[in-house]
């Protein structure tokens, strides 16, 4: 845990995934690039994690229990203290529906499953780099 | 029928011998006449019996009158064997007795036809002629009796009384051929007969009084002719219709009907004419009241007519204004009283009332059946009274046959929509069911793919090492897992895209997209896969190729799919080349490979889905590639095309029409057009 406002020596990612496996998938490449992950099984953890850790990154499930990652992203971007945190939606549903549903929602990546960990990885990446 | 036709021929002959005997052979004469009288009261009475009419009442009286004149002649033959002429004789009173008997016999014939309504035309038409006739009696035969001083008083009466007998057989007989049809034999024969009759009886008269310088025996001779017809119709078979109760058959007004009428009109100025010419004394108070009942008969009957006319005009009037009423109503409630309130208005205001047919009786004889599909199902029915006029029951009939296809039509109509709404309820169902379907397609690809990310990711890290080193022969294990987690991914992605290609939510997001580009991409992510076998990939793009509208995500998913299967069926060392050509208003993409080919009767089932070409067992794929190539291209308004040899390789030609845009606002019939 790191003091809000400190400077933190690794970045860190919320991680949200209501499939064990894969949420252990993301922490794994991710932690093994270098940052800290928080992992939540479902969305109202992912929302109370974001608020105590402020995240720099979240990698979120679309289809999770308690909230989905479009009602989590809109909460999050309604939030004052995580209004400006990157949100990279994670989902099995590939139709060009969901896609603009998770724009609208304010997601500012989407990455289709079955992904490879490496392009996460870039991705991720690639929103820190951009703030 | 063989004795009626043996006494034809026999009353023939006996009209023949009376008219050729020797006018001196008085006996002989009269002995032959009573003879030939005789058998006709006996023709009568044998058809009587053996046809046996209803109202035998009717014949037996007209064999009374001929038995009653039979009488008087044979008194008459005594004197004139005696050689004396008196006048007048006990055989004028049995003559005159004649008259009312035959008179009678018709009045019961008339009475039995009648009884289904009175006929008020054939009433006055029969007084007109009687009249006429009277008035012609008067002057002709009665007024020169009356001023006749040689004539005793009796005497006078006794020559008065034939022609009123006459006219009183006349008047009645009129009756009876106006107000009937003339399709009875029987009836013919009948009124042929007393038309022979009267014309005697008048030769007689005038003889009488000295006016027709006629020898008696043409008189005697109609009266004879008039016996047989009457005998004869007195045999024939169709005696009973005459006096049998029968639905009256009104003849309409014919022309002839009203010639007549006319013709007995212009008789009493005729007679006036005729006498001023002949110098003779005018008959002007008998002819002016016999023209005066003329008159008044005349215009009775026209008024008749045109009254008939007019209501028969309203009666259609109102029929077709109730048809109407019936086509507007809807439901049999309705109809009913829509269709009672039509019989009330026809049947003159006697109350008509729509009977169900399981209400049970009574119902009168004269109901009119509505019927639906056949069956009756109810009864239009008016009060008895109302119900026994005929044009009651013919507009109850109309209304009836209106109320049975407004009924019909009304059931058709409540079967279409049983009909239309039970389809709208089973296409709500299928639509429903197709939803569930795609519902069903799109959570089992979700929960599939779920699975596959964890073992295409697992398989990733693995491979690139990060869980610790692996000998070459574990990678290329691992490798064979990972290609065919890859391959279950690309079906999953397949079969939810012909997924919805079927539920017809498959649209496409037309932007301008340069086709150049996209396929240099294609090839390019390509490029490993054909390196591996080492199979030269070669790109060929003309110059001025011009940006296409059209979805850029379908476009690369057709070029992957061309270009993967291409490299799949080439064997290693072998060339796959993709080129971009102009090609009338379209643009022409065309991938070549030099693989095992398709044989040629596989070609026209290549698009089809799940087909696998004989040749392409070494390959592996999903059956899916080129069903949806095809369908992303004719989305586009293209066509695809496929030419093979085997053993040399396969070209597949895709056109893509370059204003997708105006051919899809302007419809299929554009077509043309655009191609050219």
């Amino acid at each position: 845990m790191t003091e809000h406002g400190s400077v933190r020596e690794q970045p860190v990612v919320l991680a949200a995934d209501d499939d064990e496996d894969i949420l252990e998938l993301v922490a794994f490449r991710l932690e093994r690039s270098g940052y800290t992950v928080v992992c939540a099984r479902d969305g109202e953890q992912a929302l109370a994690l974001a608020r105590a850790e402020r995240p720099d990154v979240a990698v979120l499930d679309v289809m999770m229990p308690k909230l989905d990652g479009f009602e989590l992203t809109r909460r999050l971007r309604a939030e004052e203290a995580t209004r400006e945190m990157p949100i990279i939606l994670l989902t099995a549903r590939a139709q060009d529906a969901d896609l603009e549903q998770g724009f609208a929602a304010g997601a500012d990546d989407y990455i289709r499953k079955p992904f490879s960990p490496q392009e996460l990885r870039t991705r991720v990446q690639a929103m820190l780099g951009r703030r | 029928m063989r004795l009626w036709r043996a006494a034809v021929g026999i009353g023939g002959v006996a009209v023949v011998v009376y008219a050729v005997l020797p006018a001196d052979a008085v006996t002989l004469r009269n002995v032959w006449y009573v003879a030939v009288e005789v058998a006709a009261i006996a023709a009568i009475l044998t058809g009587v019996r053996r046809y046996r009419p209803e109202l035998s009442r009717g014949w037996l009286l007209i064999a009374a009158g001929f038995s009653v004149f039979l009488v008087g002649d044979a008194l008459w033959t005594i004197y004139e064997i005696e050689g004396r002429d008196p006048f007048p004789s006990p055989a004028d009173a049995f003559y005159l007795a004649g008259y009312p008997l035959l008179a009678a016999g018709l009045v019961v014939a008339i009475a039995r036809r009648a009884q289904q309504g009175r006929d008020r035309r054939a009433l006055i038409d029969a007084a007109l002629v009687t009249v006429t006739v009277a008035l012609v009696s008067w002057v002709y035969i009665i007024q020169p009796a009356l001023g006749d001083d040689d004539l005793s008083a009796f005497e006078t009466v006794v020559t008065i009384a034939y022609p009123i007998g006459d006219l009183l057989l006349l008047a009645v007989a009129g009756r009876f051929v106006m107000g009937t049809r003339w399709n009875v034999p029987s009836l013919r024969l009948l009124v042929a007969g007393l038309a022979l009759m009267l014309g005697g009886d008048l030769a007689y008269s005038l003889d009488l009084l000295g006016r027709f310088a006629s020898n008696l025996q043409v008189a005697d001779t109609l009266l004879m002719g008039s016996v047989v017809l009457i005998g004869l119709a007195g045999l024939h078979p169709s005696l009973t219709e005459l006096t049998t109760m029968t639905r009256p058959e009104r003849p309409a007004d014919t022309v002839v009907r009203v010639a007549l009428l006319v013709g007995l009109a212009l008789v009493p100025p005729a007679l006036l004419l005729v006498d001023s010419l002949s110098d003779e004394p005018l008959h002007i108070p008998a002819t002016f009241a016999a023209m005066v009942i003329v008159i008044a008969l005349v215009v009775t009957r026209l008024t008749q007519m045109t009254s008939a006319a007019r209501r028969s005009a309203d009666r259609e009037a109102a029929l077709s204004r109730y048809a109407a009423a019936l086509l507007r109503s809807r439901g049999r409630d309705e109809l009913l009283a829509v269709a009672e309130r039509a019989a009330t208005e026809l049947a003159r205001g006697a109350e008509a009332h729509v009977v169900n047919r399981d209400a049970g009786p009574p119902w009168s004889a004269f109901a009119a059946p509505v019927e639906v599909r056949g069956e009756v199902v109810a009864e239009l029915d008016a009060d008895r009274e109302a119900a026994a006029s005929r044009s009651v029951r013919d507009s109850l009939r109309t209304v009836a046959a209106q109320l049975s296809l407004a009924l019909e039509r009304e059931e058709l109509l409540m079967a279409e929509r049983e009909t239309a709404k039970s389809l709208g309820a089973q296409n709500e169902r299928l639509l429903e069911l197709d939803r569930m379907k795609d519902q069903f397609v799109s959570s089992v690809s979700h929960e599939l793919r779920t699975p596959l990310t964890s073992m295409v990711g697992y398989l990733e890290i693995i491979l690139d090492g990060e869980a610790g080193q692996l000998n070459a022969e574990q990678i290329h294990f691992l490798e064979i897992v990972n290609r065919n987690c890859l391959r279950l991914v690309r079906l999953i992605e397949d079969i939810l895209f012909v997924s919805r290609l079927d539920a017809g939510r498959f649209s496409l997001e037309r932007r301008p997209v340069d086709l150049g580009r996209l396929a240099a991409e294609a090839v390019q992510s390509a490029g490993p896969a054909a390196q591996a076998r080492r199979i030269e990939l070669q790109l060929t793009v003309d110059d001025g190729l011009r940006p296409l509208d059209a979805d850029a995500t379908r476009l690369t998913q057709m070029l992957d799919n061309l270009i993967s299967n291409a490299i799949k069926f080439t064997p290693e060392d072998g060339t796959v080349s993709v080129r971009l050509s102009h090609n009338d208003g379209s643009e022409r993409l065309q991938v070549a490979d030099t693989g095992v080919g398709i044989p040629e009767d596989e070609l026209g089932r290549l698009f089809d889905r799940f087909f696998r070409a004989s040749t392409s067992s070494s390959a592996q794929g999903t059956g899916l590639g080129l069903p949806i190539v095809k369908a992303i291209v004719e989305a586009h308004g293209g066509a695809i095309a496929v030419e093979s040899r085997l053993g040399a390789g396969t070209t597949f030609t895709v056109d893509l029409p370059l204003e997708q845009g105006a051919q899809a606002k302007e419809g299929a019939g554009d077509g043309a057009r655009i191609r050219a």
